[in-house]
């Protein structure tokens, strides 16, 4: 037993803000987050009225558990890591749509021989760029949802290894696996999408 | 040489690169690679003419497809900021 943490109140990681505080680094410190916030959410649920529910309840918890988030540190990961667990606690399991099983996706990409090179696609030309450019993003809503993720965070949000690690309550290697794991399916998709265009 | 270390099994001697240099190439590209990783790539990778195709093909790939995806930004219902801050007051 460690003796330190048995000593230590539970209120020690608990911050004492008055109301004023609180509504303060509300406003100033979650509130500019709500466009990353949407987007998110919406890149989950594929729905406006799902994805802004999400948003709502993620911002009324986060007001209530408000005490354990500490002034000036990096609220934008914090309230990324309240709304993923409210949507896979709450709304994946309410989806009218059964979120995508990844382990398939998973199976695939282990049993691909030739792991790497297969899955290799030349985005050089501005040709290839713009026929495939628009189906970048059925090609990311396809992914499972562990995969799509992965890349939201890291892609469009540019979080670090050790933030995502921090939001999806995984070790940094399996950050970097999965992210590896995710653009290599969306490669592959890519691929596919270009081959069957005609283009080799 | 990027293939030097791919002699565990039959899946990685089909494998076109190893496994250390795959990871490397990622991390660089997310702006995870420590110094070691960056003199490791450079002082040897980078003496491969396969691996210097293979980083610039990656490369390319990530960046159109980082681009892509930021270009998909989907505007923000203009009432939910202030459906949200509304709730707050109840609270406070």
């Amino acid at each position: 037993m460690n003796t330190q943490t048995a000593k230590r109140p539970m209120s020690d990681n608990k911050k004492n803000y008055s109301e004023r505080e609180k509504v303060s680094i509300f406003e100033n410190e979650f509130m500019p987050h709500i466009d990353s916030m949407y987007n998110f959410a919406y890149k989950l649920t594929f729905d406006e009225e799902e994805a802004k529910d999400l948003v709502q309840d993620t911002y009324l918890k986060a007001f209530r558990f408000i005490t354990s988030f500490e002034k000036g540190t990096n609220a934008k990961a914090w309230l990324f890591r309240i709304l993923k667990n409210s949507f896979i606690n709450d709304y994946r399991k309410k989806s009218k749509q059964p979120a995508k099983v990844d382990y398939q996706e998973v199976e695939t990409y282990y049993n691909s021989e030739n792991t790497d090179s297969n899955l290799t696609i030349d985005l050089r030309s501005e040709t290839m760029q713009n026929r495939i450019g628009d189906e970048v993003t059925n090609a990311l809503n396809s992914l499972g949802v562990d995969f799509r993720i992965v890349i939201i965070l890291c892609d469009l949000e540019g979080f670090t290894y050790e933030e995502m690690a921090k939001i999806l309550d995984i070790p940094i290697g399996t950050v970097r696996s999965r992210l590896h794991r995710a653009r290599n399916l969306l490669k592959d998709k890519l691929r596919k999408y270009a081959q069957s265009m005609g283009y080799k | 040489m990027g293939n030097n270390n791919s002699t565990k099994n039959d899946t990685a001697t089909k494998s076109r690169f190893c496994e250390e240099f795959v990871e490397i190439v990622q991390l660089i590209l997310d702006g995870e690679a420590t110094e070691d990783h960056k003199n490791r790539f450079h002082n040897y990778y980078m003496q491969c003419g396969r691996c210097i195709s293979y980083y610039n093909l990656e490369a390319s790939t990530i960046e159109f497809l980082k681009k892509k995806i930021v270009k998909e930004r989907t505007p923000v219902p203009e009432d939910l900021g202030k459906q949200i801050l509304s709730k707050i007051q109840y609270l406070a």
